[in-house]
């Protein structure tokens, strides 16, 4: 299933390397991240086995960024 | 062993967090203290070496070395510039010396348009925005020239023909295209190169015959070269192009500046720091722009301008 997601308070590199790393360890597949730097946005694509994105949104939030719904 | 390993890209808690992460449970590391842009390690020297920390961390797309980095970023220099106003006091002094020049003349040029040229019709539109572009050119060429001067150093040719070349040129192209809007092409080249070639071949000198020679034909080229644009767009869109032309010609002086602080002060320690004198600084402006004004109110005149 692919999903998308729009991610809050990223605002450089390492945020996204954290995510990144967060969403393999679920076993996430195809994880594109497009960051707004000067926004502290990111748009997340990502495929994903499972039916329910709440453990997606969970390690996102784990984290310690907001998921917009 | 303990050491200290830069890293000037740790900017947030992210980039802490992924660094811990990175040494999270690795062997011979016995204590991580990461801090803003640089971080404390405690290693076991049998089993690890700092350089493949410094690898590990470079690997995660972070600049590091066992040594500081010299050279900032233009960002880093900026934040630097306004926490650290110990160290840029200078600058900041001048600053401050240039708005209060700024100000200082605009008023007393305004007492003597009401003074001595209330009764002219003409004088403010005919004069009033040249005055104000002389007034912003004198002051920031000022605080330029004054910036390059408050520190003795020796400098490489490089430097010294770009500092020769940049201030010829920039005197000429503000100067001559002010006095060339006003006096036309004659007048105009002439004030700019005298004033291009002055102020060019002075801080040229830096560098020897080099600087001097580059700063001199810069001084030729702007000078003739700024009345002619005025000129030639007397009858087009000039008062339109004027404050971007303006605008521009002091962010190459900023920029000047910038260039010498990061490849002439900082890190050398040869440097001899001159402090500023605000009644020096003010009536060198003072002066030069009582010149300027008196070119531009009483020099002579081309046809095609005094129409």
């Amino acid at each position: 299933m692919k999903i998308q997601l729009t991610i809050d308070g990223m605002h450089c590199k390492s945020c996204k390397m954290l995510v990144t790393d967060a969403l393999i360890n679920l076993g996430a597949k195809n994880i594109k991240i497009d960051l707004d730097e000067k926004k502290q946005v990111a748009q997340l694509s990502l495929e994903y086995n499972d039916k329910d994105k709440i453990d997606i949104i969970n390690a996102i939030r784990n984290e310690g960024y907001k998921v917009r719904k | 062993m303990k050491t200290t390993i830069y890293c000037p890209d740790i900017e947030c808690d992210s980039c802490v967090k992924v660094l811990k992460k990175t040494f999270d449970g690795m062997q011979g590391i016995n204590n991580l203290n990461i801090k803003k842009e640089h971080l404390d390690v405690e290693y076991e020297e049998a089993m690890i070496k700092p350089e493949s920390i410094v690898q590990m961390i470079k690997e995660k797309g972070y600049r590091a070395a066992l040594q500081p980095f010299t050279r900032k970023t233009f960002k880093e220099r900026s934040r630097d510039f306004f926490a650290n106003k110990h160290k840029y006091e200078l600058e900041h002094r001048m600053i401050i010396f240039t708005a209060i020049t700024f100000v200082l003349l605009m008023i007393i040029e305004y007492f003597t348009y009401f003074l001595l040229f209330r009764d002219d019709p003409v004088f403010l539109t005919k004069y009033g925005v040249w005055f104000l572009y002389a007034t912003i050119s004198t002051v920031f060429l000022s605080a330029a020239v004054w910036h390059i001067n408050a520190y003795k150093a020796n400098v490489t040719h490089m430097v010294g023909m770009m500092i020769g070349m940049t201030f010829g040129m920039q005197t000429g192209l503000l100067i001559g295209s002010i006095i060339g809007a006003t006096n036309g092409m004659f007048i105009g080249s002439i004030v700019g190169m005298l004033f291009g070639v002055f102020v060019g071949w002075m801080n040229g000198k830096c560098c020897g015959v080099m600087g001097v020679m580059e700063g001199t034909m810069a001084g030729i080229m702007g000078g003739t070269m700024g009345a002619m644009i005025s000129v030639m767009m007397l009858s087009d869109n000039l008062l339109l192009f004027m404050p971007v032309f303006i605008i521009v010609n002091i962010f190459v002086l900023l920029g000047l500046s910038y260039m010498l602080y990061e490849e002439v002060v900082e890190n050398n320690e040869n440097v001899k720091k001159i402090p500023a004198d605000f009644a020096a600084f003010f009536s060198y402006c003072f002066v030069v722009l009582f010149l300027l004004g008196l070119i531009i109110i009483y020099g002579y005149k081309s046809a095609f301008v005094a129409l």
